[in-house]
């Protein structure tokens, strides 16, 4: 039996704490994160044969580390390494939500999309193609509706085999069926990349090339998410080079 | 190691060169491309097959985030919630306390049993540390409720609407909207409490409203603040109670706002503060599981953290007011002054009493420990039923005492017995004991005074009577600290009434015995008590939501400074300007005012505008 560690991660208001009950239940235990007051949630679950831990991260609209809320969240996916993020998206609210998903994406960690409140999203007239959002960001997109239970035996189905890193095979269920077969569905077709623009690739290419040569650094962090910051100018990725150099 | 240096350095040209050839920063390049990702993304796999212009959720924040309609729902709001949490909150703890002082009384009963004046020492301070946790875990049903009614706000969404409405008038202040629950909870309106109300700062999410909001949450008139003011009120100010009850709560939401505003300019000002990013969610109805979930998880983590912690602190306060004790002498003179009392009791009965002898030695003790016990029982039994349970319990322990309590009426064999000899000793017996409760008030005033707690008091009297407080005053207020309430029942056994005028009003006592007081000494009182530190379970939760025990010992000692110049500003200044208590009131309260609305007009030192 395997511990498997999955991040919680979403925007505040994304449903992110139902879609975190409806997977786990009463198996929770909250704690502080230690040194501040943000609460650590944290629930297990158990699914053909593995134990999986949900560490739920602070909501948080981008991963700068402008507020504590924000480091915690980067901390802990930097540091403590789970192996599978489940980021949670407000369907109604998609284009915002993504802002994140581009950010966990870029860290390099194997990806679930829960593209929770389906049903608000439905409400208002909208009609998500989620074949299509799966292909374009090279993940897997699970439907959910949080709130009425639906969705949770999908997307543990998807967080072992995005653990193992196979091919996601079982259906979403009726309505979504045959999203299998769409590719994008298994990461090792590499992954999404948001494109930076022509001025701006260049030079996060060559710093990206300089940080894989240093062991030290690209042994710890995707080199990808330290240049984007690097150039960020975020004070906190500069120490972390830092501190690869001290140690 | 030069690379990872090198690294850095070759970033930094980057970036420089960067800014100066786009005459823009990377990073808002970056954001940018993101947002156009994203677009790009909703664009090609989102279709909007119908449109709807105005949803539910627009069409209900039409009205409750209208510019007039808004402040009022709001409003009701706010009284509901504040009717519910605490107003039904401690209705409910009528239910639970008989539990606690069961607890208690158990507590009670497995430590060694009290003396006839001295209680062992063992007894006294673990009682005293039990009452602490008790009084705290008397909360638990107001935080129920109210931890389930914040879910409630942050689940349906109507929380981040209550930001948006207050944010208006309290970022001027280094506040946030969301500063408002904690405030509210704290007592705005007279009579809250600062425990659940620093509590609900963990909702704030900018660092420096969170840190601010937890400090001036003490300030409000909590609960246990307001007999002390309804005793001086109604001593000097009884023509105006309804207008100096709307001062105190208003006075306090002023000087708050000030506080929140210097703090924020001075200490706080390198704190954090989040981009003001406010975003109206779509309303949900919160589900039962989700929100009783929440609260129950919440009261949990209050419960285990607090009790641990209070153990100790409220173990050193006790310690404080109660050693270094009455000396030897003073006790030789105590156990004179009880054994005359009781040769007095002897000499009444008369030695052909059959209950003399019965009474001899230390069975005096066991007899007053025996009375005890049953006017308590006979107290909590309610129904007649319930007091015939325990008449029979008593009759049990010990038949000879309970015809001594049942004032020689009894039964014997199923007939009625009038025992005049043991309605002779009830009637002495009721004499002594009064002696003995004088002579334990006595030496509790005496240990208060002689203590730690006490020799501050009275250290203090030169400092304090430019606030116009006497030396008695003093341990009143030191002796609050533990929990406010304490102030009055100081007040009480130091104001003690003379024997046979027990029916006195505290007030008329102090009054009796403060001849030259004036309206201005009960007024500097009054204020100095709404800038009261915050009690210790407070000031624990302080400790927990701050994350720091530097936060912690900053608010009990700003309360106290800025307390007392407030009192020595009104006592003082209005004695040389010769101001009446009415006057200086009114002085006061415009000054503040004024210093307020200056303080909201200071630039905000934002560091957020950085980002935007």
């Amino acid at each position: 039996m395997k511990e498997i560690i999955v991040a919680v991660a979403g925007q505040p208001n994304s449903g992110k704490s139902t879609i975190f009950n409806m997977l786990t239940g009463a198996r929770q235990h909250v704690a502080n994160y230690p040194g501040v007051t943000v609460e650590k949630r944290t629930g297990r679950y158990s699914y053909k044969g593995d134990a999986v831990t949900l560490v739920d991260l602070p909501g948080t609209y981008s991963l700068t580390s402008y507020s504590p809320e924000e480091r915690i969240a980067r901390d802990f996916l930097l540091h403590e390494k789970p192996a599978v993020v489940l980021d949670i998206v407000d369907a109604a609210n998609l284009e915002r939500n993504l802002y994140l998903t581009f950010q966990l994406d870029e860290m390099g960690i194997p990806l679930v999309v829960a593209l929770n409140m389906m049903d608000v999203a439905e409400g208002r007239g909208l009609k998500i193609d989620t074949y299509k959002l799966s292909e374009l960001l090279r993940t897997v997109v699970v439907p959910t509706v949080g709130k009425k239970g639906r969705g949770g035996g999908e997307l543990k189905e998807a967080i072992l085999n995005t653990y193992q890193g196979g091919r996601f095979q079982t259906g979403y269920g009726e309505a979504y069926k045959g999203c299998s077969a769409c590719p994008g569905m298994s990461r090792e077709k590499g992954s999404f990349r948001v494109d930076y623009g022509e001025e701006l690739e260049p030079i996060l290419s060559s710093l990206e090339n300089r940080l894989s040569e240093a062991p030290k650094i690209s042994a710890r962090y995707p080199a990808r998410w330290l240049a984007v910051k690097l150039m960020e100018n975020d004070s906190e990725a500069r120490r972390l080079v830092q501190k690869a150099e001290e140690s | 190691m030069e690379m990872e240096r090198d690294i850095l350095n070759h970033a930094e040209i980057e970036r420089e060169k960067f800014l100066s050839q786009h005459k823009t920063a990377p990073e808002k390049v970056i954001a940018q491309k993101r947002y156009e990702a994203a677009e790009k993304i909703v664009e090609l796999t989102v279709k909007r097959e119908k449109e709807i212009y105005r949803t539910l959720t627009d069409r209900i924040d039409q009205v409750v985030c209208h510019r007039f309609l808004g402040p009022i729902i709001l409003l009701g709001v706010i009284y509901l919630f504040y009717e519910l949490s605490i107003v039904q909150g401690y209705k409910i703890t009528a239910y639970t306390w008989p539990i606690l002082a069961a607890f208690r009384d158990f507590i009670a009963s497995i430590l060694p049993s009290p003396g006839f004046v001295f209680d062992p020492l063992l007894r006294t301070i673990t009682l005293g540390v039990v009452d602490g946790i008790v009084a705290v875990l008397n909360y638990i049903p107001i935080f129920i409720i109210l931890f389930a009614l914040i879910a409630i706000m942050e689940d349906s969404g109507y929380m981040a609407r209550v930001a948006f409405l207050l944010d208006r008038v309290f970022r001027y202040y280094g506040l946030h909207g969301q500063s408002a629950l904690p405030m509210i909870l704290s007592g705005v309106f007279v009579g809250g409490c600062a425990i659940p109300g620093v509590m609900a700062c963990r909702t704030i999410k900018d660092e420096r409203a969170k840190l601010a909001t937890i400090l001036i949450c003490p300030l409000m008139n909590c609960l246990a603040k307001i007999p002390l003011y309804i005793l001086l009120v109604g001593m000097f100010f009884s023509a105006y109670k309804g207008f100096i009850m709307f001062f105190i709560s208003t006075i306090t939401i002023i000087i708050a706002l000030a506080v929140a505003k210097i703090l924020s300019l001075t200490l706080l000002r390198k704190t954090e503060t989040a981009p003001f990013v406010l975003e109206m969610p779509v309303y949900h109805l919160p589900t039962v599981q989700g929100v009783l979930r929440r609260c129950l998880e919440r009261t949990w983590l209050f419960v285990k953290k607090i009790i641990t912690i209070v153990v100790v602190v409220v173990l050193i306060v006790y310690l404080l007011m109660t050693f270094p004790g009455i000396g030897k002498d003073r006790r030789v003179y105590y156990e004179n002054q009880t054994n005359h009392q009781a040769q007095v009791f002897f000499d009444k009965i008369g030695k052909d009493n059959p209950y003399a002898k019965l009474l001899g030695g230390s069975k005096l003790t066991e007899f007053a420990i025996y009375r005890d016990d049953y006017k308590k029982a006979k107290m909590g039994a309610k129904s007649k039923e319930a007091k015939r349970v325990v008449d029979e319990k008593f009759r049990e322990r010990d038949s000879e005492f309970f015809k001594i309590v049942k004032r020689g009426k009894y039964k014997i064999d199923g007939k009625m017995v009038k025992d005049s000899y043991a309605l002779k000793v009830n009637k002495e017996y009721k004499k002594l004991n009064r002696e003995r409760n004088r002579i334990k008030r006595d030496i509790k005033e005496e240990t208060i005074i002689g203590s730690v707690m006490g020799r501050i008091g009275r250290s203090l009297e030169p400092a304090t009577k430019y606030a116009g407080f006497n030396w008695r005053i003093n341990i009143g207020l030191i002796s609050a600290f533990a929990a406010k309430e304490n102030s009055v029942a100081t007040l009480g056994s130091i104001y003690q009434s003379p024997p046979g005028e027990e029916k006195k009003a505290l007030g008329d006592r102090m009054k009796e015995k403060e001849k030259d007081w004036t309206p201005l000494h009960a007024l500097a009182i009054i204020l100095f008590m709404t800038m009261y530190p915050p009690c210790i379970p407070t000031l624990l939760m302080v400790r927990l939501e701050s994350g720091s025990t530097k936060w912690a010992l900053f608010a009990t000692f700003y309360p106290i400074v800025l307390g007392s110049m407030i009192a020595v500003l009104v006592f003082t200044g209005g004695n040389l300007l010769g101001l009446s208590g009415m006057q200086a009131m009114i002085a006061f309260y415009v000054l503040a005012l004024i210093v307020t609305v200056a303080l909201g007009l200071i630039k905000n030192n934002e560091m957020s505008e950085e980002y935007t």
